[in-house]
């Protein structure tokens, strides 16, 4: 599975320790500099399909009874992989010339 | 109504398994956004509407690839688009050969097998296509390819040699009402024992077609969900 942008977003925020819905939607808005805005909808879609693919798990309740996320071992190896892809696009993008040189 | 309530209500847009599972976290997560945000209301519903029908809309297309809807009415989409892009692609090209239209044409022939065997391949192409959106791919690479093209591909023959008669009958404007000639093909099916080799070819074309694309398109499905 290649996550989206929202889910490793999600995974990123999720390596950080469990989330609940609202804790995943404003650790997204934090970790890209307020570039990505995700609502409810977009969250828990991207949530079903990262459960489903045995990403995440849903761990116990926290105090106010809310349903909390947890990374999985095979989640924190494909946001690993999608984080190396992403490198190597970067160095791409410095050897053209896109960005400036890294030293 | 308060927004709370509006936003409950707004969640059937989803399919109800997805309303089950996550309906009521998801208007936790409204209630909190509504709480903390700094935008305005009109802002806050914006953002709101959009997120809910786009992430909505992905939603129950995933449900139609891999939820627990009919299948019948996954089938039957997939050969009513089979059909209809054939009937789109049939027409374009009669209507092609009329409107360009030139005495040098006069007298050509086209072998009907030929043009059979390629509206064979856009059905079966369209369907297979229509499958690997639509079907999960279990399903599709067994028992919905067989029963759908099974019932599809007779009903394709029939058009195709109709749509092949009347592509003839433009080509050589001396031959005498067209339509009935169509009509009889539709009603009697290939009435001439030398089309059934015609008949023959068309159902390998279509079959041949619409399994290799279903192979192709299945494995590539599978190494996407790989991991």
């Amino acid at each position: 599975m290649t996550p989206t942008r929202a889910e490793f977003h999600v995974l990123l925020a999720l390596m950080r320790g469990p989330r609940h819905g609202y804790g995943l939607m404003q650790d997204v808005e934090e970790l890209s500099a307020g570039q990505l805005q995700i609502g409810p909808g977009t969250l828990y879609t991207a949530i079903k399909r990262l459960r489903a693919s045995g990403l995440i798990r849903e761990c116990d309740a926290d105090a106010d009874r809310r349903r909390c996320y947890r990374l999985t071992r095979k989640g924190k190896s494909v946001a690993s992989d999608e984080a190396h892809r992403l490198s190597d696009l970067v160095s791409e993008a410095r050897k053209c010339g896109l960005l400036p040189s890294a030293t | 109504m308060t927004p709370e309530r509006l936003y409950a209500a707004l969640l059937r847009l989803y399919s109800k398994p997805f309303r089950d599972e996550y309906g009521a976290a998801m208007l936790d997560a409204f209630r909190d956004l509504r709480a903390s945000s700094r935008r305005s209301p009109l802002a806050l519903w914006r953002f709101v509407l959009a997120d809910l029908v786009s992430s909505a809309a992905r939603e129950q297309l995933d449900e139609c690839r891999t939820g627990s809807r009919r299948f019948a009415l996954r089938w039957l989409a997939t050969c009513a688009l089979g059909l209809i892009v054939t009937v789109l692609v049939a027409n374009a090209v009669a209507w092609t050969f009329s409107y360009f239209y030139h005495p040098y044409f006069e007298g050509l022939t086209v072998p009907a097998w030929g043009y059979g065997a390629c509206l064979g391949l856009v059905l079966g192409g369209t369907i297979a296509i229509g499958q690997w959106r639509l079907l999960p791919a279990q399903v599709r690479r067994a028992r919905a390819w067989a029963l759908a093209s099974g019932i599809a591909l007779p009903i394709a023959a029939l058009l195709c040699g109709a749509v092949v008669e009347r592509t003839l009958t433009g080509l050589k404007p001396v031959a005498a009402n067209p339509y009935v000639d169509a009509l009889s093909v539709l009603m009697r099916g290939l009435p001439q024992p030398k089309n059934w080799t015609e008949l023959a070819v068309q159902f390998i074309a279509m079959a041949v077609s619409g399994l290799a694309i279903g192979e192709i398109t299945a494995r590539h499905a599978e190494k996407r969900h790989a991991y």
